[in-house]
């Protein structure tokens, strides 16, 4: 099974240093995404023209093993970002089978994906790293292109399983789509939910404009 | 220092702790590139090749290996100062702390900015997700004046950093005061290098480090 799945991948940063995840990480970025972000960091994501990585999960594990040194001693592992990591949630469950148990597997996502690619990987996953943008849906759609309903589903099923704590929350301020007070009302909304680890930051703006 | 250089400072560091723990001679090599970097070259990678040849001798030896966790308090600071800090320096308190990336730095005479107090209540809330472990508050400075003086001093600011962090309900802090003994530029000339060994550096506690500052702190 694992030799005959594949994905794209767009990049494959290692050494990243706490930034994304505890720990030494190795940062997997997947080609694709739901989303159409004006402010999107990675906009080769969603490019057909993007060159792209193909791996297996087995000849994945064996290109981010070099590091297994690093993730063993500061409890890190491989963080799946991209793009929409949860898409390829089969992917990333092969490959969670086949590496060591000391590595923590992480997720960035924005959560819009249907609910059965996240319950593919909860129960492993160490921390979802999750940018909601804003929990306004005039919002949302206005800066995503999509609506966030799933989002605010996939939100309400990890409070039900009670996996609040493995999410860190990412609330950004997006330039001209959202202000200060909107991201306490998004933040206020989910600590009501039972979530209560948030990053607040800013969007960059002046590096890409989306696609 | 550019990220790159950190992020090697720090995997060399980590090397060095396995290294020690596992009774592997390791002497990290003094890295002469001079700008920036990706992180990692064809010596660190060698380095860390030795660390793992090294540990797999050992462990067809029988050696019992320590591997799992034993650097995570190294990253786990890094996490917090990257946290705190991002692109922004700040002033806080009449004493002034200066953050900036892996290291809180020190002037005098600045006046309180209460976006730096923020930034303190942050590392207190990263210290109480740590309940059972011991950290410790290593105040340093520069290399000017008597060595009495610059033991009392840095030990004065880990005291008041730990203060802070007491009043936010993160107690679990050793201060200690190394003077200049573990200067971040030595022989420092400008104004600039005196600032940047002008600091305190929090780090998980362990028997091994607190030998080494007592061993530091007594050959004054």
């Amino acid at each position: 099974m694992g030799e005959e799945l594949t994905a794209q991948f767009i990049g494959i940063m290692r050494h990243r240093i706490t930034t994304d995840g505890e720990g030494i990480t190795t940062l997997v970025a997947f080609h694709g995404c739901p989303l159409k972000c004006q402010y999107c960091l990675n906009p080769q994501c969603n490019k057909k023209e993007t060159p792209t990585l193909e791996r297996t999960p087995f000849s994945l594990l064996k290109e981010v093993s070099i590091d297994n040194l690093y993730f063993q001693a500061t409890g890190g592992g491989v963080t799946f970002g991209g793009g929409e990591p949860l898409l390829q949630s089969r992917f990333i469950d092969e490959f969670h089978k086949l590496c060591p148990a000391e590595w923590t597997i992480n997720i960035e996502t924005s959560l819009s994906v249907s609910l059965d690619h996240l319950k593919e990987v909860s129960s492993f996953v160490h921390q979802f790293y999750i940018d909601i943008k804003d929990i306004n849906p005039d919002i949302y759609l206005k800066y995503t292109g999509q609506n966030n309903q799933q989002v605010l589903n996939n939100l309400t099923w990890i409070c039900e399983q009670n996996l609040q704590d493995k999410c860190v929350i990412r609330l950004p301020l997006i330039p001209d789509y959202n202000t200060e007070e909107d991201q306490d009302k998004s933040q206020n909304y989910l600590q009501e939910l039972g979530f209560e680890h948030f990053n607040r930051f800013k969007y960059i703006t002046h590096i890409n404009k989306g696609t | 220092m550019n990220n790159g250089r950190k992020a090697c400072e720090t995997l060399k560091a980590v090397r060095k702790q396995i290294a020690d723990l596992n009774d592997i001679h390791y002497i990290p090599s003094n890295c002469t590139h001079s700008g920036d970097c990706l992180g990692t070259c064809p010596i660190c990678e060698q380095e860390r090749k030795y660390i793992e040849e090294q540990l797999m001798i050992k462990r067809k030896a029988g050696k019992a290996l320590k591997i799992i966790g034993v650097a995570a308090g190294l990253s786990a600071i890094t996490s917090f100062q990257e946290a705190i800090a991002q692109e922004s320096t700040m002033m806080a308190d009449s004493i002034g702390a200066k953050f900036e990336w892996s290291y809180m730095y020190w002037q005098t005479g600045a006046t309180a900015n209460p976006a730096a107090m923020n930034q303190i209540d942050e590392m207190a809330e990263f210290i109480k997700k740590f309940p059972n472990d011991t950290f410790l508050f290593v105040g340093h400075t520069d290399e000017r004046g008597s060595e009495n003086f610059k033991f009392k001093l840095s030990k004065v600011r880990a005291e008041w950093m730990r203060e802070l962090l007491i009043e936010r309900g993160a107690k679990n802090i050793i201060p200690i005061g190394c003077g200049s003994k573990e200067p971040m530029i030595p022989n420092a000339k400008t104004e600039p290098e005196h600032e940047q060994n002008s600091r305190i550096t929090l780090e998980f506690y362990s028997p091994n480090r607190i030998k080494e500052l007592e061993e530091k702190i007594q050959s004054k």
